[in-house]
This record gives structure tokens, sequence and C-alpha cells, in this order.
């Protein structure tokens, strides 16, 4: 907080509005592709592709990370590549393993 | 200190972290790494038990997806006003703090109690921990489990936010517990992001 107070306090708070709108749009898009005909593999992608855009978008603005000092933001990072390999890397190894099984049923 | 004391001595002498920031603000950025993997976690488990089921119920069937879109416009639009408090709260306005403080709890409070809602609406339609009307025992189990941790996640934060705003109209407050509160705050409106978009949309 005491690191980047000029980045913050000046500003006012029109930027915070204008990442509402995005986050917002983002959200209505999300909800087109879950109602969309395409597959659950596909939407599934695309839906978690949106959601980290907007974490992103999230982590960075809303929670300032970006005025951080570099170990800060190296130490979140990790933290969230970490959670990203268990998010995406697990469950689509798993999956496709239970898939497999199915299909060989 | 002596120039050979220097030339061993490590950069960080022990009086400023090497993150740059107050120690209760590292202590809760760790805290939502590592909560974030608790929940990324639960979301795994999630996905593993339903590509694992043979079916799985049309959420249309179960929720009404127009009332879930209000329930995220409800938390995105509280994590703004949280920003706002924030940033409020950096250049010293004690109205505009208390002022965005309240509408964050506002939106908080509408959040828990349209979850409330929900809640009671899918189980006076027979949804229990371990069965439902559905067939898919593991798809109220996992809505349950989610959701409710969740929602837990926000009672905390909304608690912990009258706890500044009260502070805050009493003009005791600080910058960096009101930073503080918000990070936690953007960090349940972060989870959602996840869980509506898995857990509703897909």
């Amino acid at each position: 907080m005491s690191t980047h107070p000029e980045s913050v306090g000046s500003h006012g708070y029109k930027g915070y509005w204008i990442l509402w709108i995005v986050l917002l749009v983002v959200t209505m898009t999300m909800i087109a592709i879950g109602d969309s005909q395409l597959a659950k593999a596909s939407q599934a992608v695309l839906l978690l592709l949106g959601s980290s855009v907007k974490a992103s978008l999230i982590i960075f603005f809303y929670m300032h990370l970006r005025f951080e000092n570099r170990n800060l933001i190296l130490l979140v990072l990790i933290g969230i590549f970490l959670t990203g390999i268990l998010m995406f890397v697990i469950p689509a190894y798993d999956g496709t393993n239970i898939l497999e099984q199915r299909l060989y049923r | 200190m002596s120039n050979s004391t220097a030339a061993i001595a490590p950069p960080w002498t022990g009086t400023a972290s090497p993150f740059g920031v107050p120690w209760q603000k590292l202590m809760m950025w760790v805290f939502i790494v590592t909560d974030a993997l608790l929940f990324a976690g639960l979301l795994v488990a999630y996905g593993v038990v339903r590509v694992a089921s043979p079916t799985w119920p049309e959420q249309s069937e179960a929720f009404d997806m127009n009332y879930i879109t209000l329930m995220t416009f409800t938390l995105i639009t509280s994590s703004a006003t949280m920003a706002c408090a924030v940033a409020a709260a950096m250049a010293g306005n004690k109205k505009h703090v208390t002022l965005f403080l309240w509408l964050t709890i506002l939106g908080g409070f509408s959040f828990l109690g349209m979850q409330a809602y929900e809640w009671s609406h899918f189980i006076h339609e027979g949804a229990r921990l371990t069965s439902n009307p559905w067939g898919v025992p593991q798809f109220s189990a996992a809505f349950f489990i989610i959701t409710g941790f969740h929602g837990m996640h926000v009672t905390t934060g909304v608690t912990i936010l009258l706890v500044v705003a009260i502070r805050a109209a009493l003009g005791k407050y600080s910058a960096q517990g009101v930073e503080n509160a918000g990070l936690y705050w953007h960090f349940v409106d972060l989870v959602w992001v996840f869980v509506f978009a898995l857990f509703y949309l897909v």
C-alpha cells in the first residue's frame, strides 16, 4: 500500500469502473459460450481462458499487484502457476484416462 | 557497518521486507495464494468426479441462470466499490472510504441473501448432500461443498468489512487495514469467477 499511494490515490475511481464494465463484458461473453452448442470440452477450455483473463484483471488492477515489488509479484505468480498446473494439467490427465477407460469398456 | 561486513552481509538487513510491503500485507498475499490452491483442489475434484460420472444434469434444469448471473453481477460490483474504498483510503478521503465500504458490505449481504435463497430453493426441490432428484448424487454434493465453502469465505469477508467500516466511521481506520480487507474481498470475487464458469456454465 505504502509503496504505491500516488499510483492509486490520485487517479480517482474512473479506472475501476471502466474495469468493472470490462469484467461484465467478459462475463456476458462467457455466458454466451456456456449457452452455445460447442462441445463441453471446448466450452470448458474457453471458459477457463475467460476466467483466467478476469482473474488476471482483478489481481493486477483491483488488487494492485502491478504496482508491487518484483519479489512479491514473483511470489504470487509462482503460486498462480502452481494453481494453474493443479487446475489445467491434472484434470486433463485424469479426464483423458477416465474417458479412454469408458471408450474401451 | 564496516566495508568488510557490508561485503558479506545479505541485501536484507532485517529492517525492511525484501517484498517491499508490511508483513500484514505479505501474509495476506501468502494466505490468498494458499487458499487459491485449496479452491483449485476442490474444483479439480469436482472436474474429475464430473468426467467420471456417465451423466450429469443440465445446470439450467436445476438453477435459474438469470439469478446466478445476478449474483455474479453483484459480486463484481462489490469488488469495484471495494477498489474505490481502497483508493479513497490511500487518498485519505474518510467520507468516501466509509461510503464505499458500506456499499461493498451491501453487495456482500445481497450476495449472501441470494445464495441463501438459492440453497433453500435447491433443498426444497429435494437436493441433499448425498442424493438429489436429478439422479447424480455427486451433483448436489459438489454444489453444497463448493458454494458452501465460498459462502463461508464471503461471510468472513463481510464480517471483516463490517469491522473495518465501523472503525472507518469512528476515524480509526488505516489505509493499510482497508487495503488488506480489500485484498481478501477481491479474492472472494476471484474464486467466484471460477466457480461460476466451471460449475454453472460448463
